[in-house]
């Protein structure tokens, strides 16, 4: 017998081991409740010590056939999530009882809402989404991914991706979208595919990977976005953009590309190009006086005129509203361009005839040569246009070489730099306002204003931004006139907050050589602090060419300000031509349409159909659109049609000193 | 019926934690069960949730929610469960009930 106890009491030591032992909680409570038993884990999980709960009324557990939840807010504050099991009464030391289990689910809880809300944004995002294994195929696609491709599931799962194949795209392209895979573990970029129905789309995508704990690929997670509409709005832009709608010439943005083009070639063929800047003189009187009918007629005619003067391989462009441009190439001398100049000028002087009016017209030409005066297309039309105002100095029609102003050029270069030194020291500059307005829905309001820089010389008088600028930005004093610019720009805000217009922002230029400097964005962090002024209503305005130069240093810099909480606008948007790729992944929050496109509004049906274009193209990017040179109500009525949200120009008054904004 | 002819009057506490959907399950499944019972002025529920009340919670010695307790008619009666097993939960209220 005493064997047998001996048996029984090393059992029952066993059993209070594995009980003790489990990681579930259990209890025995009996009829009314009490607590009569626990295991160590019921509790942990109940958040007391046995000795507090054993005889404590834990409640009759009313459990059917599925486990019941209950909830637990243990000392710490957190609650756990138990689910609770009890079976059908039994017996304990002679009196009828329940075993109750108790099972932590707080973790699995937590992971299946999670998985919950992630399946919910899985189905419910814009963006497709393709989820693969490490081998490619398919696991899963949302449903934005069968609206964009056309595939339904059923038809993909198990696949690989290659299905959507263009065949646009070389296995050298996929070679390096798979290498900065492995190498950065994503890839973003715009790859040409096609859809169910055979049409073939651009589509922005980045492409992750997924490791295991291991670092061992799991699978291949794709987002994807349908571009077609913003691709269809960059071609209409560059089309209107690189052409003028009256004339159907080139247009200066255009003009440089072949101009460009022509370079190369000539640089090879080791021959001369030509490049003629031709003026109307009298056009001005025609349209303004006459009407503007006989005004665009003029200038159909004229361009029609000058290209019979040239031969197949020349290029005519329409640069302004009177002003077209030539670029000659072959083997043309000074004295073939002079002899080129000279039929132009002959061909425009022939009157006229429309509506039986007739109009008189002369042309002023300036000319510049490659290589002789400059060798890329910016400087070479720059340096034609130059001359034609030496060229306009003289009665009637007349044409000029740039490289008989040259000479004079760099003298007045040379001295406009040193004036400009003494400038900044003797602070002969004079920080102007120009009015922003807001186009709101109810009439207009004052935004902010754009800084503008006046120079009044003690002996030279007034001299234009537009001669002393690209002096400073060639000799590099620039970065000392910007300075002053911000300097006084956050002097100003400082005054605007103290004065209750904290609402205002200040807009202020900045050149490429500025941004490159390497304390650029210190410097403005450190204005900004000293004026007290908060950032957003500093504005800094960077040129589209600026942007267009793609310099990685440039783009830090602006990711750098708009960090700081500066705002980034693109000046003189439209003149050059930005990829929407490029400019979607740019930190800038404004496009300023370039004046040369709103001022003509609304009779010119090519600026309007770019200020549209760009209009659109900006709000797709969620970027805000300044029009700048808005100069009469129509213009404006025009804008605020295109839903264009800030307007400035002389209608709203012109640049003021600032004490007087 | 007996129910009626005693007139006594019921009353309850239920204990939930948060506004989870747990907790708002235990309330319905209460509701029903009470209006079930009895009519509508003769209970009297008062829902507590602990994380708002914890002193109260700690007064009527709750240990983990939901539970629901009976403190009229005696006698008083304590029941721990998510409450969906509705006609057990009901059964067990008038079990002992004289």
């Amino acid at each position: 017998m005493a064997a047998r106890n001996d048996q029984d009491a090393s059992y029952q030591d066993l059993l209070h081991t594995i009980i003790s032992g489990l990681s579930d909680g259990i209890l025995v409570v009996d009829t009314g409740g009490r607590v009569l038993f626990l295991n160590e884990a019921a509790a942990g999980l109940l958040g007391r010590s046995r000795e507090q709960l054993l005889g404590r009324e834990f409640g009759y557990p009313l459990v059917g056939k599925e486990p019941s939840q209950i909830s637990i807010v243990q000392p710490d504050g957190i609650e756990r999530v138990v689910e609770m099991r009890a079976s059908a009464p039994t017996h304990w030391q002679d009196a009828d009882a329940f075993l109750v289990t108790l099972c932590d689910v707080t973790r699995q809880l937590q992971i299946s809402e999670r998985l919950r809300r992630i399946e919910k944004m899985f189905d419910h995002t814009a963006e497709g989404i393709i989820v693969t294994d490490e081998e490619h195929r398919i696991l899963e696609v949302n449903e934005a991914f069968t609206i964009i491709t056309g595939y339904v599931p059923e038809e993909v799962i198990g696949k690989t991706p290659s299905f959507l194949k263009s065949g646009q795209h070389s296995p050298v392209f996929f070679r390096a979208v798979f290498n900065e895979l492995e190498k950065t573990g994503s890839w973003t970029g715009e790859i040409m595919n096609r859809r169910r129905n055979g049409e073939v789309y651009p589509q922005w995508s980045t492409i992750s990977v997924v490791r295991d704990e291991d670092g061992y690929i799991t699978n291949y997670v794709m987002n994807l976005s349908d571009m077609t509409v913003l691709k269809h709005a960059e071609d209409e832009l560059w089309h209107l953009a690189h052409s003028d709608h009256l004339t159907g010439l080139p247009n200066r943005n255009l003009f440089y590309d072949r101009l460009g083009q022509m370079l190369l070639n000539a640089r090879r063929n080791r021959n001369k190009t030509a490049v003629l800047y031709i003026d109307l003189n009298e056009f001005k009187d025609i349209s303004e006086g006459l009407s503007y009918d006989i005004g665009d007629h003029v200038l159909k005619e004229v361009a029609g005129r000058i290209n019979g003067c040239l031969r197949s391989n020349d290029t005519l462009a329409r640069v302004g509203g009177d002003e077209f441009a030539v670029a000659a190439g072959g083997e043309r001398t000074g004295l073939d361009a002079t002899a080129l100049a000279v039929r132009i000028m002959e061909a425009i002087e022939q009157p006229v005839r429309y509506n039986g009016i007739e109009a008189f017209l002369k042309a002023s030409i300036g000319i510049s040569l490659y290589p002789d005066d400059a060798d890329e297309p910016r400087t070479l039309i720059r340096n034609a246009h130059l001359a034609v105002y030496e060229a306009k100095k003289r009665e009637g029609g007349s044409y000029h070489f740039y490289n008989q102003i040259m000479h004079v050029e760099t003298e007045e270069k040379f001295l406009l730099n040193s004036m400009m030194h003494k400038a900044v020291m003797n602070e002969e500059f004079e920080f102007h306002l120009q009015p922003i307005m807001e186009l709101a829905g109810e009439g207009l309001k004052l935004a902010g204003g754009e800084a503008l820089i006046r120079w009044h010389h003690a002996e030279r008088g007034y001299i234009s931004p537009e001669r002393f600028i690209p002096v400073a930005e060639s000799t590099g004093i620039i970065k000392r006139i910007t300075a002053w610019m911000l300097e006084q720009a956050c002097s100003m805000l400082q005054d605007f907050r103290d004065g209750g217009r904290d609402g205002l922002y200040i807009s202020v230029n900045v050149s490429a050589q500025d941004i490159l400097q390497g304390d650029f964005v210190a410097g403005v962090a450190a204005r900004l602090q000293r004026y007290s002024i908060l950032p957003g209503r500093l504005q800094l305005e960077i040129t589209e060419r600026v942007i267009m130069e793609d310099s990685q240093t440039i783009r830090r810099r602006l990711e750098d300000l708009r960090a700081l909480g500066v705002k980034l606008a693109i000046d003189d948007f439209g003149t050059g031509y930005s990829s929407l790729s490029y400019l979607k992944t740019l930190a800038v929050d404004k496009l300023k349409i370039d004046h040369s496109f709103v001022r003509d509004l609304p009779q010119d049906r090519s600026d309007l159909a770019v200020c549209r274009a760009i209009a659109s193209l900006a709000h797709s990017l969620d970027l805000t659109v300044v029009a700048e040179g808005v100069e009469s109500r129509a213009i404006e009525e025009m804008l605020a049609s295109l839903a264009c949200e800030e307007v400035q120009g002389f209608l709203y008054g012109k640049p003021l000193p600032a004490a007087e904004f | 019926m007996a129910k009626q002819q005693i007139m006594s009057k019921y009353r309850f506490k239920l204990y939930i934690t948060g506004s989870s959907r747990r907790s708002r399950h235990a309330v319905d499944n209460v509701e029903w069960i009470c209006k079930s019972l009895t009519d509508p002025h003769e209970y009297e529920l008062q829902v507590i949730d602990v994380l708002q009340d914890p002193r109260q919670a700690e007064a009527d010695n709750i240990i983990a929610t939901p539970t629901l307790l009976k403190t009229e008619p005696q006698p008083a009666q304590r029941i721990i469960g998510d409450m969906a097993d509705r006609e057990g939960v009901k059964a067990r209220l008038v079990y002992n009930e004289a």
